[in-house]
């Protein structure tokens, strides 16, 4: 696991972080905070640039509402100095889930279990 | 014997075209690079950004929609349908709140015509899929859309008051 994961390291960039990325962070990332899904977020010393090391997949929209407006500059101030108000009934935060079998399936969509019926035409029944 | 350009022919010599180029070259190889490291790094987005759509509620949880369908009558891709009845207790709700993100054009006027801030474009884009279906969106998709963003839309709401 250890091995293969630092081959894979080498000639992929979704596998966590390469290693440039790895060798940026130790060199000018200033720890910011980190998310429950264990990302860790980082800055440059003047601020200037905001990145993030996933906990995992390098999958962009693993990124939470909590730190999604600071890391792409909407506000300044990061989640951890002036956290966003949250409400009882949200949700936890979900990635993209295309191409997984939990994807959003529509009403009539096959790939749900019972489709609902279509109504916009009347099937055909021989004799 | 014809004229010769000596200039010429010892510029050819001593590859100064070639030395030039390999200058430039270098020059942007060294310089800052313009790109950001994506899936770890982002551009920058305004709190007006209109990405994905999300239903809100109001913050006892009561959804804010009340079937008005201003959104469907601006829509100028005509992407939004909404059929509406009054629910158990007698207030007027969508039964139905389907937006084919296919054909919007995300240009924003749904959440300019809501009046109960209903609708928004929220700061999501990426919900890119595999399947042309999944971008149908039905009225739980979008209602599940606002509680999973709904911190970062009424802070964005928030900074953006003072400019309306």
């Amino acid at each position: 696991m250890g091995i293969l994961n630092n081959v894979m390291r080498v000639f992929t960039w979704w596998n966590g972080q390469t290693l440039n990325t790895q060798l940026y962070t130790w060199r000018k990332g200033v720890k910011v905070g980190e998310d429950e899904q264990g990302n860790r977020y980082y800055r440059t010393v003047d601020g200037k640039r905001r990145w993030v090391i996933f906990n995992g997949e390098a999958e962009a929209s693993r990124v939470d509402a909590d730190w999604h407006g600071w890391l792409h500059h909407t506000y300044k101030e990061a989640p951890t100095d002036r956290p966003l108000a949250h409400k009882t009934w949200e949700k936890p935060h979900q990635p993209n889930l295309s191409g997984t079998a939990m994807a959003y399936a529509p009403a009539g969509s096959i790939r749900r279990a019972v489709p609902a019926e279509r109504s916009d035409y009347e099937a055909w029944t021989p004799e | 014997m014809a004229n010769v350009d000596y200039r010429r022919a010892a510029g050819y010599f001593l590859l100064t075209d070639f030395i030039k180029g390999f200058r430039l070259g270098l020059k942007y190889f060294f310089s800052p690079k313009a790109t950001l490291n994506y899936p770890h790094e982002k551009g920058p987005l305004s709190p007006r950004f209109r990405g994905e759509h999300a239903l809100r509620r109001y913050p006892n949880g009561e959804e804010r929609c009340i079937a008005c369908k201003l959104c469907e009558a601006i829509c100028p891709a005509q992407a939004i349908t909404i059929d509406a009845e009054p629910r158990e207790d007698g207030s007027r709700r969508t039964t139905r709140y389907d937006i084919d993100m296919t054909k919007c054009i995300y240009c924003g006027f749904c959440q300019e015509a809501c009046p109960v801030d209903a609708i928004v474009e929220g700061p999501n884009f990426e919900f890119s899929t595999e399947t042309r279906e999944e971008l149908f969106y039905d009225k739980d998709k979008l209602l599940a859309n606002g509680e999973r963003w709904e911190a970062e839309i009424a802070r964005n709401l928030e900074m953006d008051a003072p400019y309306r």
